[in-house]
């Protein structure tokens, strides 16, 4: 009896929440550095953005900036159009969703692997890319805009509102449909099976069974794409023509004249919905998985009658053909010297160094920062699951709140803490990464949350059982399982640092400057030819790291 | 002669790729049957079912019910009512609205809606359950609300696809006791779809056993049971013991000679009723309640094995190299056994005679 007694200090039972925590000295060190890092790189940008407001940092508490806002027609406007669009892409991206989602799901055509593929394409550019597209296509001197003033005369452009909202319905597009179309493809089929058996046809199935049980996924798509178009930057700069959005509006104050104060208000106006979207969307939409499948099944989905096929069919057809339009006019735009005024063949657009530097540049701090953000979001994925930590929920909360934050908020506050003592980083490649690595670490933790849960506590019981400490069992059972959710985030979070542009324009400087962003100033500067070459580089960039996510995924066999 | 064939399946076959789901099955079925299909995972079973539901569109064949060719029809357009095996109820919906879903469908008066439901319920005994939501009943519960969505709508075929499968022991037997009391009290005609062959026995008129996509037997419980067609049939439903050999003459009378064991026997009749010839070879089956234990039998054996199962104890005992399945009734005064004994078996002299396959 005696021998069988566990060695003592090993299973020491503690009372409190902090005994335990320190049991196992080396996790608590790693979890409180964690914690440091959340609030100084996450928590802190976004107070001190908050606090700048009111004009604390500056000087007294003063409510005259948000008097200022209040009464300038000006940031009236930019707050209504940015809502506006906001609401007007997010319908439209909606509407288009569940129409392509519908095909994909319930179709297995060539066609329906199409739709699919160019549904998701947008995900690999720049979101500003469409801007550029439609700029060659429809700006003053544009393809079709020529062609149409041949034809009827008149004058007619792009530019301004309902361009930005194009935009944005292209470039968020992806976003909403990949939530829309698992929803749907996850749906219990047997659900629509018995609503035509009981002998309704597929357009009253559809209206009554398929949308409302497809409603939390259309909502939380909703939402999401609500707070990127709200929080979109890079449209307005360059197809806004002079109509006014707040992310611009924050960022031209910066800029242009300095007025950190009056950026860090349309700052809260840009945080207050994507706040409120957030918490919303963690404590009132729990996963409802209702009507999804549970346990056996056995059927397919259930296939499109003719009439809806057609109908759904012709809107997906239409719209994936115009992403791919915008693509085409990209490419072509990269290897003609003047698309539209003169198509002859040129390589000439890619004869640009200082492109290709600011190209090696996005590289170097994008990769540094997906391996970090992969690997601390791992970390803490694991750290949280299973060990036990003081005000654990809040920290997870401000971890992914990371990810919900506008960039422009992020940016503004980065500048505001790192610009001065005691932390002077601003133009350096340390704050691009430390920048990029927070904002991305909540893909990290997501993903190693969504593995712990696959992994069963038995398992590390077992490796305890057989004698393996706890720090033994972290790197012999943990780390091996936790190779296929790191390599997905990393991947994820190097294609969408990459692109991501809205919060590290603040932070570069000349010699830093990034891919993305040179981008973005060759295009308001309608160097149209320069900047789709380098957005081709991009893109083919980006298309890789993709390519490599889905042979990982086949490789490993974690759906990523 | 609709009566008889009320419902008529003709030569239907679908493919899954090079899978043949369904090979060429025919079948007719009488107004008011309850006819169970069973067989193992992916016998077919499901398939021929939602083919009749018209959530498969068959390859081949017709289907014909109460004289309406009905095979081209989408599902929304057959009388024919599905209970899934997940039951698909709406989840989004109450109970009452889920059994109004196929009403709202029709031109029904609100009144006669409302009555009409009302009698589904009460035939599945939830009346008071309207307002619930479906995950706030128990599994049963659910099953039931499932039946009362297709009862509603008056169905000329009730298609049950494994319904009792999700529920418990207990309240599986409970609620096929009631599913055949529903069909009795209206009358309906009804397939039944399970891989449980004593739920199948249990319930059915008759029984109709697939395997690899085919009838192998389609007859009364008591026939599948004590009169299998073929060895397939012979295992899927209940335990079986097969011998091997020739019938045999001697002074005594017929015995059945497989090499090894050799037992008395009566005339052992084939399939179609003429007799087994003297030194035939044959397969016969035997059940192993049938098989009882004897000291005076000549035929001696080992027991190798013992599984008490309660109302039974199952012994297997190795005769002559054969492993015997041997069932004994557990009454207050039956002997107990226990490994390595040696005891007498008596085997039945009316055996089954059995074909190897299909062909």
């Amino acid at each position: 009896m005696e021998a069988t007694q566990p060695v003592k200090n090993q299973l020491k039972p503690s009372s409190t929440i902090w005994g335990r925590f320190w049991a196992e000295p080396w996790f608590a060190i790693a979890t409180i550095v964690l914690v440091v890092a959340i609030i100084l790189f996450i928590v802190a940008p976004v107070l001190a953005v908050l606090l700048k407001s009111f004009g604390i940092g500056t000087g007294q508490l003063t409510f005259d900036y948000y008097k200022d806002f209040f009464q300038a027609p000006y940031y009236w406007d930019a707050l209504l159009n940015s809502v506006l669009s906001a609401i007007i892409s997010t319908i439209i991206v909606l509407f288009l969703s569940i129409n392509i989602a519908l095909y994909v799901t319930r179709s297995k055509s060539f066609l329906s692997k199409s739709f699919q593929g160019i549904s998701l394409l947008p995900l690999v550019a720049p979101p500003f890319i469409f801007s550029l597209s439609l700029i060659i296509l429809f700006g003053r001197s544009g393809i079709v805009t020529d062609y149409i003033s041949h034809l009827f005369g008149g004058e007619f452009s792009i530019y301004g509102f309902w361009g930005v909202v194009l935009a944005q319905i292209i470039g968020y597009f992806p976003i909403g449909y990949m939530l829309i179309e698992s929803t749907m493809r996850n749906m219990n089929a047997d659900l629509e099976y018995a609503s035509q058996d009981l002998g309704a046809n597929q357009w009253k199935t559809i209206g009554s069974i398929t949308l409302p049980l497809a409603k939390s996924g259309i909502i939380k798509a909703g939402l999401l794409v609500f707070v990127m178009a709200l929080a979109d930057f890079s449209n307005p700069l360059i197809i806004g023509g002079g109509t006014r959005f707040l992310a611009s509006e924050a960022y031209l104050l910066v800029v242009g004249q300095h007025n950190l104060e009056l950026a860090a208000v349309l700052g809260v106006f840009l945080i207050i919905p994507s706040l409120l979207i957030f918490i919303f969307q963690t404590y009132f939409l729990k996963d409802s998985s209702v009507g999804t499948i549970s346990g056996e099944s056995g059927s397919y989905s259930v296939p499109l009658s003719k009439s809806v096929k057609f109908f759904v069919g012709t809107i997906s057809t239409i719209f994936t053909a115009f992403i791919l339009l915008m693509f085409i006019m990209v490419v072509l735009g990269a290897f003609v010297k003047i698309i539209g005024i003169n198509n002859t063949f040129t390589l000439e657009h890619f004869n640009n160094e200082t492109g290709w530097d600011s190209l090696y540049t996005s590289l170097f701090v994008s990769f540094v920062s997906a391996i970090l953000a992969a690997g601390i979001g791992i970390l803490q994925g694991f750290l949280f699951a299973r060990k036990p930590i003081p005000g654990k929920k809040l920290l997870e909360f401000l971890t992914l709140f990371g990810l919900a934050v506008p960039g422009t908020v992020m940016g503004i506050g980065y500048v505001l803490i790192f610009n001065g003592p005691p932390f002077f980083l601003t133009g350096t490649v340390m704050i691009l990464v430390l920048n990029m690595t927070f904002r991305k670490i909540g893909v990290g933790l997501e993903a190693a949350i969504s593995k712990m849960h696959q992994i069963d506590i038995s398992m590390e019981e077992a490796s305890n059982d057989l004698g393996a400490g706890p720090y033994k069992t972290f790197w012999k059972v943990i780390v091996p399982l936790m190779v296929p959710p790191f390599a997905a985030g990393f991947i994820y979070a190097l294609m969408t640092a990459m692109v991501s542009i809205s919060s590290v324009v603040f932070l570069i400087s000349p010699n830093t400057n990034l891919v993305a962003i040179y981008i973005l100033n060759l295009a308001e500067q309608a160097k149209i030819g320069l900047a789709s070459a380098m957005s081709f580089i991009m893109i083919v960039i980006v298309l890789a790291c993709l390519g490599l996510l889905k042979f990982v995924e086949k490789k490993t066999g974690v759906r990523i | 002669m609709s009566e008889n064939n009320f419902l008529e399946l003709k030569n239907v076959c679908k493919y899954f790729g090079d899978v043949k789901a369904v090979d060429n099955i025919s079948i007719s079925i009488k107004r008011g049957e309850l006819i169970s299909f069973i067989g193992p995972s992916g016998c077919g079973k499901t398939t021929l079912l939602r083919t009749i539901g018209g959530f498969n569109k068959q390859d081949a064949g017709e289907i014909i019910l109460d004289n309406e060719k009905i095979d081209t029809l989408p599902p929304e357009k057959r009388s024919t009512g599905m209970v899934f095996q997940n039951y698909a109820l709406f989840p989004h919906m109450t109970v009452y609205d889920n059994v109004a879903y196929g009403l709202k469908q029709l031109k029904v008066s609100k009144k006669e809606q409302h009555n009409r439901i009302m009698t589904a319920l009460s035939q599945v005994e939830l009346d008071d359950y309207g307002d619930r939501k479906p995950k706030e009943l128990s599994g049963g519960q659910q099953q039931r609300v499932a039946i009362a969505r297709c009862l509603v709508l008056q169905p000329k075929v009730l298609l049950l696809d494994e319904p009792l499968s999700n529920l418990d022991a207990n309240l599986r037997i409970a609620l096929r006791k009631e599913i055949r009391k529903i069909k009795d009290k209206l009358d309906l005609t009804v397939i039944f779809v399970t891989h449980d062959q004593e739920e199948a026995l249990s319930i059915s008129d008759r029984i109709a056993v697939l395997n690899g996509g085919i009838i192998h037997q389609l007859d009364k419980s008591d026939k599948i049971y004590n009169y299998p067609s073929n060895k397939f049939v012979s295992t899927f439903v209940g335990q079986a013991n097969f011998f091997t050999g020739y019938l045999q003459e001697s002074e005594k009378g017929h015995y059945f000679d497989t090499g090894t064991i050799h037992f008395p026997v009566e005339k052992l009749k084939r399939e179609h009723g003429e007799d087994l010839k003297i030194g035939e070879k044959t397969t016969v089956l035997v059940r192993p309640e049938r098989i009882k234990i004897n000291a005076s039998s000549s035929l001696k054996g080992t027991i190798t094995n013992i599984i008490y199962n309660g109302n039974f104890t199952r012994y297997f005992v190795d005769v002559e190299n054969y492993e015997l399945k041997v069932d004994v009734f557990n009454t207050h005064d039956s002997k107990k056994y226990k490994t390595d004994d040696k005891i007498g078996i008596e085997l039945p002299t009316s055996p089954h005679i059995i074909r190897e396959s299909m062909k």
